[in-house]
């Protein structure tokens, strides 16, 4: 009796336990499906989960933004990508472009309009492109500019390949390179480092323009702005970190932007709600 | 979405052309700005003389006050900090520290930094002798590829600090953004002396130790506990010894323009074997006499001078001694000329020391 009961206490558990084996099939393949079809309708770009941003610099209160999710692009916009965008809107040709959306010097490492010249060029990060080209680009893609807090929200993950680099270790290797003069030989893209989220490259090869890149000069009240005043002089009043040295480098960068600037390491990615 | 689109580019193209139209104001209002009653510019205009440490521009005598032009670019590069040992430094022409600038009380000095496009960062100017916000910071934040113009007048005379004044300013100081402007008084020039030089202090901050050799990384923890590796004059360990010592006579009278950018610390500038007959009070118009060693605060300056009377090596130190001993901080003046042993004897006697009293000459 016993040993009938203990009998059938087994089979039930079998039971259950296939029971729940299909079960997890099922829900396992529905979100293997999921992630199929998502792929499937952003290729090259990574699902970055919502959660909180803390702005670098704390204005009227807003201490804390929520970032809605979003997908961003695994890595920068390539020359050869962006050959195809000029092919198809051949006003955004480098000699067609107007000074006041791209100044001198737009697109000028390519042989001409319509070609790149040097194949090993096709695959690095597209530089030398202005604030309105890069818009342009992402809108012909379907797709927009991260705002500032968006790419400072990725940014945060650690480094995770080559090796695996966060807080202060991953502060010394960013601002490693910013130190380092002109890197105008590129790497193809993706191949430099790899962050948590599978975003690659947001380090180590170029900067990268942003939606809001000029925010800190529209808002353009010097006493309430604590941005420009730090930007240009000695406080770090208003940052939360002031030791952050690479976001303050960033923050700088971009300050000192206008929209049709194009410089030898400045490139650009693109996010899709 | 579109129209959004076509809003923003309106929007950017205000931003765009905004600074044209602030220029427009400008101009407007600089015809009747001229409210402070500031001389007219009789002197004409001029391109600045610019020099690397450690020459010195001479001073150029004109009939009134002018307008001075002064180019300085901006380059990123690898250079030397000592035997073997390299950082990249980022710099106001082509060395560190950066140009030296002189001019006339009363010019009017318009200045032109350059932002050269292989650059990786933004950069601008922050001048002491400025009287406006920013010392110039905010008027010459320029991006790599860029050139921004700005003018100030020189109104107080004195020996000044410039730097870059770009967010984090503390890093771009410690790579070697900084040089001195000498603004000399019209009415009380200084006098004349036989050698002008131009001598700079500032620490370097670098992940590895004294001695390390290869290219260095800048040390964020050495900045903020205000514990540099290096301690220099004139951006490298031996920048002034040895065949770049500085030369003079015997007899002649020396001038030295002295900065100090830190980023942290305090210099006791201190010649050794030599006594200041004067110093400029931290580059100012108070003159101190007989004076061993000066203070110079990070980001202040110093005029000190003296005459040589006997020859030999006269060794610059800061005197917080580590600094000269261990950290770099030395530079040598070589003197050559005729002894006088009325003002110093060298070695007359060497001898055993007995506490008895008697004696002995030393076989030797």
């Amino acid at each position: 009796m016993k040993y009938a009961n203990s009998k059938s206490a087994l089979v039930g558990k079998i039971a259950l336990q296939i029971l729940c084996v299909l079960l997890l099939g099922v829900i396992f393949n529905a979100r293997v499906e999921g992630a199929a079809t998502m792929v499937a309708e952003v290729q090259g770009m990574v699902r970055i989960p919502s959660g909180f941003y803390r702005p670098f610099y704390i204005t009227k209160g807003i201490d804390l933004v929520r970032i809605e999710s979003f997908y961003m692009d695994v890595t920068p916009v390539t020359n050869k990508q962006f050959l195809e965008f000029v092919k198809a809107n051949p006003r955004w040709a480098r000699s067609a472009v107007s000074p006041l959306l791209a100044e001198q010097g737009y697109l000028k490492g390519w042989k001409n309009d319509f070609e790149i010249g040097d194949p090993s060029m096709d695959d690095v990060p597209v530089v030398n492109v202005s604030w309105f080209a890069a818009h342009a680009y992402a809108h012909w893609r379907g797709k927009r500019l991260p705002t500032i807090a968006e790419w400072e929200y990725v940014s945060l993950a650690p480094i995770v390949k080559p090796c695996h680099a966060n807080g202060n270790a991953k502060n010394e290797l960013i601002l490693d390179w910013y130190c380092k003069p002109d890197a105008t030989h590129f790497q193809p893209v993706g191949t430099v480092n790899r962050n948590a989220y599978g975003v690659r490259d947001m380090f180590g090869q170029v900067w990268e323009w942003v939606e809001d890149f000029s925010s800190v000069i529209i808002s353009a009240d010097p006493q309430s702005s604590p941005n420009l005043g730090s930007l240009c002089g000695a406080g770090a009043a208003g940052s939360i970190d002031p030791t952050d040295y690479a976001t303050f480098m960033r923050f700088a960068m971009r300050n000192s932007l206008k929209g049709n600037y194009v410089l030898n390491n400045l490139g650009f990615r693109c996010v899709k709600n | 979405m579109l129209s959004e689109f076509r809003k923003k580019i309106a929007h950017r193209t205000l931003v765009l052309y905004s600074p044209l139209f602030a220029l427009f104001l400008v101009s407007i209002a600089s015809c009747s700005s001229n409210k402070s009653g500031q001389p007219e510019l009789a002197g004409g205009v001029r391109e600045a003389q610019l020099t690397d440490a450690p020459l010195v521009p001479k001073r150029v005598e004109s009939s009134g006050p002018q307008k001075v032009v002064v180019h300085l670019v901006v380059h990123e590069v690898v250079k030397k900090i000592a035997n073997g040992t390299y950082y990249t430094f980022w710099t106001f022409g082509d060395n560190v520290p950066g140009n030296f600038i002189r001019v006339m009380q009363g010019d009017l000095v318009e200045l032109h930094l350059s932002n050269p496009a292989g650059n990786k960062m933004p950069h601008s100017i922050d001048l002491h002798a400025v009287n406006g916000p920013g010392g110039g910071a905010e008027a010459s934040f320029t991006a790599p590829g860029h050139t921004s113009v700005f003018s100030f007048r020189a109104l107080n005379p004195g020996l000044f600090i410039y730097h870059c004044g770009t967010a984090p300013v503390p890093l771009h100081i410690a790579n070697g953004m900084y040089g001195l402007i000498f603004v000399e008084s019209r009415e009380d020039p200084l006098p004349r002396v036989d050698h002008e030089f131009y001598i700079m202090q500032s620490e370097i901050y670098t992940v590895g130790n004294y001695g390390d050799t290869g290219i260095q990384q800048f040390s964020m923890e050495k900045g903020l506990d205000e514990k540099p590796t290096y301690v220099v004059f004139n951006g490298s360990v031996g920048s002034m010894m040895g065949a770049n010592a500085l030369k003079v006579k015997v007899g002649e009278t020396v001038r030295l323009f002295v900065g100090n950018i830190g980023p942290n610390l305090i210099s006791s500038f201190h010649v050794i074997g030599e006594v200041f007959d004067n110093v400029y009070e931290e580059g100012g118009s108070t003159i101190n006499h007989n004076v061993q060693t000066t203070v110079i605060p990070s980001g202040g300056a110093c005029i000190v001078e003296f005459k040589i009377k006997v020859p030999g090596v006269y060794h610059m130190v800061d005197h917080a001694i580590f600094r000269a001993f261990n950290q770099g901080a030395v530079g040598d003046i070589i003197a050559t000329g005729l002894e006088d042993s009325g003002i110093y004897s060298h070695q007359q006697r060497y001898e055993i020391y007995s506490p008895e009293g008697n004696s002995i000459p030393n076989p030797k």
